[in-house]
């Protein structure tokens, strides 16, 4: 058997000239491989005949394509041309129609054929033309599902590397965006696109990011969450020190800051490095409402945020260690509620908790409008049979509601999550110690907070690091100051480059 | 990246002074300044605040000198001068460890005296302490900028909420208190001198408590900033402003006399401030939080720097075991037997002799050795240890559900046939549980050895107190002390004396009204005009028998 690939899943054979071996070879390579397409036209001039040998991958190219561009003029086209000419003729005619390439190294030939690619072998020639044919079977532009806005485009990105990366383009129209395509994944070869404002990203970012690229080899990737995992910094934090979009604006405007936008292949999700914690709290639509409403937004998400992590753990605290702090009213009605529950207060909690998340999980794997049904059927009714069953009491029933509304209030999924994992470690220290558990677990997550960076950004920038932050930063924080008053760019951009807004001269 | 510099900033500089400083001086010394001065306190204090200032200039102009001070850094290039060492620097390094230890414990052990004696009563020392040193070792083993970041986020959320309830504490001051004068029962105004030999002798044992100034010794070869020495100084000057004023509303409101016997002093005056629309029955118990922030960032800051200093003597030793080491130590020292006013007895007098001294000679002889080496620190984070410490203590407290207790509204006590009768009422238009006992305390475990329902103090909306023991004094005494260190209790509950005692407990007896209610909106509405006496009254008099209990019958003649 023939020794095809090396150590690096390379292939080690070579273009030979004699068209017998190169189809022997192809023939080696593709063993069993139904879905390609191997085609052997012979062109005969006189006494001559001159073999070509074309592959495909069926489903991934455009059949018209190659019959317009090779198999018609081969056929018809050419039919008086010498043979002799014949590679030189083809090669020159096809720049006209489509792009067009030779190649001599049989593993990069390989590489293009699997991405849809068509490749002519002729005999008598050690070389080969791969002609562009690709058509990727490809979601259109839909409206987005995730990070919803009020206004604002409903655009979002697909599957498609080069749609991803064209929608961006289409709202940068700056030579200076600069598109670098690389491949990872030793067996999927993912493409991968990073995108940046050469005048805008720190160049020390940049080349972060691509040594954080190439420091691992992987066997494949299947989605940008792969990539995140390998190119973070601390992998034991539970928060994110990547944001991802599904969004082209918050991806240009990203860009806009002097971030790094990293576009992969069959992954509707692009990454934006740095990210710090004030960016996953703003939303798209924060830039296109007026100031007021955009700050209120802020504030409550921030809120949110807060009782997100910390309302079941407190509630516990202050029911059964610290009964004291309720106003007496309140204690009271509170112990009426729940002098027909037979569990624990903790237990109660910590029920309810796990039945919203089954009832979450359950809902985003079934279809659609199923989904919907077991969010309805599991708020209203499990819940109402709880309280009747004396499983529950009421007020942990809306303790667990603000919870789960608060949850929804934050605009990035991937950190909603942190906070619904977190909320459990807060509940667990609330049971154990009270509001000193409290307090400790606070503690704890904000020093995790305090330890982490992005890149190099502190992840709580502009809340820390003063020295390096200017009262512009602080503008787009907590409070989003009218877009008049935001003249500087964020501190992710490059010195020297900060101003983005001034009046005309 | 331009935060990976192993530098902090000139904000971050101030925050760890500040906080740091102020919780310490805000804590420790209306207690200590109170019972070593007495009625010099003031005098004590200003001298005290005067002194950190110049230590701190002292030390900025040492550390300016000496600049090869970076134990703290997490840059290995900031190390190729701190690791062999000769027998004179060994020793210097090893005292500055033993003494940051020493205090970190003394930090630790007020602490777990003020989580035990507030939200976690009753619970071992160990339990409150494992979770708070996991935390401390785990911010021991980042690096400076990381720690100056945290407090950077941190103070802000320590810091207002303790101006906020201090500048609602203003109202209460009676500056007879602080201006070093008492009124006594029968007018006559004394008056003592401001600054005595006493004055400055505490005030220089004072000075022990805020040597966690000696950080800028470690801090600020870090920073590369022109203005550091400026900042050093403006530092200190708003750490003794806050610590002064916190001085001020403490004694204003309680008294030196009542601050002499209470580590808590200053938590205490926190128990008269309300918060508008009733939002919290007990603000008092979230403020503890917030001075657990502070206490958190100075005991983590003694932990933080005498681990770096161990990694120093010892650099093939790998940073987390030296740091575990460190916070053991300190655990050790705070889980001393002793009670947490003898603790700090002792500190004070070990200040005097053996802290301060060295803390002004220690500097002096690095100075002159300037032999630091550099070494390499890798930064570990332990995350998993936390939640597995907290798992481990399992059942440590007593947790007990909502619906389980029983909430007393009104308490009511009256002397009979020598014993103490216990009247609890603890429900809306119910009967009253009696009970016959020595003392007060004794009163919640006979209840809570016979009733299926656990008592609960937090809810008492007035005190009654019986003709019979009115005229019995001695009892009295003792088991109001009793009452009013008990924490659960609040300091605004309003006290009553009745003539008639079972007839006045009879009326909550199928009332529609709750009598403890009752007693608690009459002394709202009346509680100027009729100047009805509350707990915080018993308890910040020095005097307590001269508090003048006002009659139920008085008050409302409807309610007969």
């Amino acid at each position: 058997m023939k020794n095809i690939y090396d150590e690096e899943n390379k292939i080690v054979l070579e273009i030979s000239n004699d068209i017998d071996v190169n189809i022997e070879n192809l023939n080696s390579i593709f063993e069993n491989c139904d879905d390609m397409v191997f085609k052997e036209f012979r062109l005969s001039r006189e006494n001559e005949i001159l073999r070509i040998y074309i592959i495909y991958t069926d489903g991934l190219t455009d059949g018209n394509m190659i019959e317009n561009t090779i198999i018609h003029p081969l056929q018809w086209e050419w039919r008086d041309s010498k043979l002799t000419k014949l590679p030189q003729q083809l090669f020159l005619s096809q720049i006209e129609t489509t792009d067009v390439k030779e190649e001599t190294n049989l593993d990069n030939t390989i590489n293009s054929v699997l991405r849809g690619d068509t490749a002519v072998f002729i005999d008598g020639v050690d070389k080969v033309f791969i002609v562009s044919s690709k058509k990727l079977p490809q979601r259109g532009i839909d409206e987005a599902s995730k990070e919803v806005v009020v206004r604002g485009p409903r655009d979002n990105f697909n599957e498609s590397l080069r749609s991803s990366t064209a929608l961006i383009r289409r709202r940068i129209k700056d030579a200076k965006l600069k598109v670098k395509q690389l491949k990872i994944g030793e067996r999927t070869r993912t493409d991968c696109a990073l995108m940046y404002m050469e005048d805008l990203a720190r160049p020390e970012l940049i080349k972060d990011v691509q040594d954080k690229l190439n420091e691992y080899e992987i066997d494949g990737i299947l989605d940008s969450g792969m990539i995140e995992h390998l190119i973070e910094k601390k992998w034991y934090t539970p928060f994110p020190q990547i944001q991802s979009t599904v969004r082209p604006d918050k991806a240009a405007s990203a860009i806009m800051e002097g971030r790094v936008v990293l576009v992969v292949d069959n992954s509707p999700e692009v990454l934006i490095v740095p990210a710090t914690l004030n960016t996953f709290f703003q939303a798209s639509d924060d830039y296109y409402n007026r100031w007021p409403v955009a700050t209120f937004a802020r504030i409550l998400r921030y809120i949110a945020a807060i009782m997100a992590i910390g309302l079941p753990g407190f509630y516990i605290a202050i029911t059964t260690f610290h009964t004291e702090v309720i106003p007496t009213e309140l204690l009271l009605a509170i112990k009426e509620a729940r002098s027909a529950v037979t569990l624990p207060v903790v237990l109660e909690v910590l029920l309810m908790e796990l039945e919203f998340e089954l009832l979450r999980e359950a809902g985003i794997r079934l279809p659609g409008s199923m989904g919907n049904t077991i969010g309805v059927v599991g708020g209203l009714i499990v819940g109402q049979a709880a309280v009747d069953a004396g499983l529950v009491s009421t007020i942990v029933v809306i303790v667990v509601a603000l919870t789960a509304i608060a949850t929804f209030a934050i605009p990035s999924e991937e950190f909603v999550s942190v906070f619904r994992l977190l909320k459990f470690f807060v509940i667990a220290a609330c049971a154990f110690f009270g509001l000193y558990g409290f307090l400790v677990a606070m503690l704890f997550v904000a020093v995790s907070l305090a330890n982490l960076e992005s890149f190099g950004i502190p992840y709580m920038m502009p809340a820390v690091s003063g020295a390096n932050v200017k009262y512009d930063d602080k503008k787009d924080n907590i409070l989003r100051l009218p877009l008049l008053c935001m003249l500087r760019r964020p501190i992710f951009t490059k010195r020297g480059e900060r101003i983005r807004l001034r009046r005309r001269k | 990246m331009f935060s990976n510099n192993g530098n902090i900033s000139l904000r971050q500089l101030l925050c760890m002074i500040v906080m740091e400083t102020f919780t310490a001086a805000a804590i420790i010394i209306p207690f200590l300044s109170a019972k070593k001065a007495g009625e010099s306190a003031l005098g004590a204090v200003l001298i005290c605040l005067i002194l950190s200032i110049l230590l701190m200039l002292y030390l900025v102009f040492i550390s300016e000198k000496c600049t090869s001070l970076k134990v703290a850094s997490t840059s290995a290039d900031d190390y190729d001068c701190m690791s062999a060492t000769g027998i004179g620097e060994t020793v210097i390094k090893s005292l500055y460890i033993a003494r940051f230890i020493i205090r970190a414990g003394l930090f630790l052990k007020i602490l777990a005296y003020m989580v035990n004696k507030t939200l976690l009563n009753d619970s071992k020392d160990l339990y409150i302490l494992l979770p708070m040193a996991v935390l401390c070792f785990y911010v021991a083993l980042t690096g400076l900028e990381k720690r100056g970041r945290l407090i950077e986020l941190l103070f802000w959320w320590f810091m207002i909420p303790i101006a906020i309830v201090a500048i609602l504490s203003i109202k209460n001051i009676d500056y007879h208190y602080v201006l070093n004068s008492t009124i006594c029962n029968n007018g006559i105004v004394n008056r003592y001198s401001l600054f005595d030999i006493k004055a400055f002798k505490t005030g220089y044992g004072l000075l022990g408590s805020l040597l966690n100034i000696e950080f800028v010794l470690f801090i600020l070869p870090h920073i590369n900033e022109k203005k550091k020495k400026t900042y050093s100084i403006m530092a200190i000057v708003i750490s003794a402003i806050l610590s002064f004023a916190m001085f001020v509303i403490v004694i204003g409101n309680i008294s030196i006399n009542a601050a002499k016997d209470s580590p808590l002093a200053t938590l205490n005056i926190m128990s008269r401030v309300k918060l508008p629309f009733n939002v919290l029955e007990r603000f008092d118990i979230c403020m503890i939080s917030f001075w657990i922030i502070g206490l958190f960032t100075l005991i983590s800051g003694y932990v933080f720097y005498s681990g770096r200093i161990l990694k120093t003597m010892l650099p093939r030793f790998n940073l987390k075991i030296l740091a575990a080491i460190v916070t053991l130590l300190a655990l050790i020292v705070a889980l001393d037997n002793g009670q947490v006013g003898d603790s700090l007895e002792l500190y004070y007098k070990y200040s005097m002799y053996v802290d301060i001294p060295l803390c002004i000679i220690l500097p002096l002889l690095m100075f002159s050795i300037k032999k630091w080496r550099k070494t390499r620190t890798k930064k570990v984070t332990l995350a998993i240890m936390m939640i597995l410490s907290l798992l481990s203590l399992s059942g440590c407290t007593k947790i007990i559900d909502i619906e389980d207790k029983d909430y007393c509204m009104l308490l009511a006590m009256n002397e009979e046939n020598g014993m103490l009768r216990i009247d609890y009422i603890s429900s809306q238009g119910g009967d009253y549980i009696t009970y016959y006992v020595e003392e007060f305390n004794e009163g919640k475990e006979v209840y809570d050895s016979r009733n299926e329902g656990r008592l609960d103090y937090g809810h008492i909306k007035a005190i009654l107190i019986g003709p019979e023991l009115m005229k019995n004094t001695d009892m009295l005494n003792s088991n109001i002390y009793q009452i009013v260190t008990n924490y659960s209790i609040a300091k605004t509950v309003f006290v009553y004396g009745c003539n008639d005692y079972d007839d006045t407990l009879d009326m909550n007896i199928g009332s529609a009204d709750d009598l403890g209610d009752y007693l608690s909106n009459m002394g709202k509405k009346y509680e100027y005009e009729e100047n009805i006496s509350m707990v915080s009254d018993w308890y910040y008099n020095s005097c307590n028998n001269d508090i003048p209990v006002k009659m139920v019958e008085d008050i409302s003649k409807d309610l007969h």
